[in-house]
């Protein structure tokens, strides 16, 4: 037996508007993901889970520093890398320095044992276009060609986390 | 009466894609099977994996190409079953198992309903038997790819795989 209340009408609007609130809530203002791999150590661990924001992010914009999701053909399965490079500068990791502008990034984020990588491959500096952001993992301890890592375009980042 | 109509309306709408299903439901269905007939188990033996790879192969057309890029193992190109059927072997003799899931898949058919592509997002868990791993190694590689498939005969079929780069060098 379902109880629908004496109002089935009014229970109906209650059980639409909650639908409406729960598909809001989780998929435009906190979205749920559990990380998977060793690439953000040592900040976030493998099976943690964790918030991502598409509202905050559209509220608030994308600064460095911040751990964005990327998505692939959906929003099952994101890439999870943090923002070093932004729109229009001109980037490069020299000898595992990142180099925005020509000045070297302070990362407290990355643990002190990176490798010495180099990235573009071809040795100049990468120009980031108008809508184009440099991501990379926090762990650079492991080999540069074992960890993926480039330029997401402003569309493929669904938000930033939140916790 | 309302929620006997909002039952009836669900149950439409599921049952008419249960038992309709569209052609990018069947495409998607077809690649969520080709999936799990690349996959296999510790105790599959040899007889079971040659009729799936056969059957896997089948699925390709015979001028079929792949073109993948993997991290950390470069890129590299097939050219037709023969190949990709000698590439199956060599994954089955170096992993104890392999567990293969496509997420995401998106559809587009051509106007003329022959041809279509599938956009999808793969992972593979391996866990390595011997050559080229440590024993027991555990890999698990997660990458976009893309499908071009062509229908013969009334079956679609795998003509080319190629994959799509999420993040820009």
């Amino acid at each position: 037996m379902i109880a629908v209340g004496r109002n089935p009408r009014l229970t109906l609007v209650r059980l639409l508007a909650l639908v409406v609130l729960t598909v809001v809530t989780f998929r435009v203002a906190f979205v749920p993901v559990r990380v998977t791999g060793i690439s953000m150590l040592p900040g976030y661990k493998d099976g943690e889970r964790r918030w991502i924001s598409p509202l905050l992010t559209r509220i608030q914009g994308l600064r460095r520093g911040d751990v964005v999701a990327i998505r692939t053909s959906g929003r099952r399965l994101l890439y999870l890398k943090r923002i070093i490079g932004l729109p229009g500068e001109r980037v490069r990791i020299l000898q595992g320095q990142v180099q925005v502008d020509g000045n070297p990034l302070a990362e407290s984020y990355v643990a002190p044992d990176r490798l010495k990588w180099n990235w573009p491959t071809h040795g100049t500096e990468r120009v980031l276009g108008p809508a184009e952001y440099l991501v990379i993992g926090d762990n650079r301890s492991m080999p540069a060609d074992a960890h993926y890592f480039g330029v997401a375009d402003r569309e493929r980042i669904l938000g930033k986390l939140v916790r | 009466m309302a929620a006997v109509l909002l039952a009836l309306g669900v149950g439409g709408w599921w049952g008419r894609s249960a038992w309709f299903p569209s052609e990018a439901d069947r495409i998607r269905h077809f690649m969520e099977s080709l999936a799990a007939e690349v996959s296999f188990g510790p105790d599959d033996g040899g007889i079971a994996t040659g009729r799936r790879i056969t059957r896997l192969v089948n699925h390709f057309t015979p001028d079929a190409s792949i073109q993948m890029e993997i991290l950390g193992a470069g890129s590299f190109q097939l050219s037709g079953r023969g190949e990709i059927q000698q590439t199956l072997w060599g994954a089955r003799r170096a992993a104890q198992q392999l567990a293969v899931h496509f997420y995401d898949i998106v559809v587009e058919l051509a106007p003329d309903g022959e041809s279509s592509t599938a956009h999808l997002t793969a992972t593979a868990e391996a866990r390595a038997a011997t050559r080229g791993f440590r024993r027991n190694q555990e890999l698990f590689e997660a990458v976009e790819l893309r499908f071009g498939l062509r229908r013969v005969d009334g079956a679609w079929k795998v003509q080319w795989v190629e994959t799509v780069p999420t993040l820009k060098q």
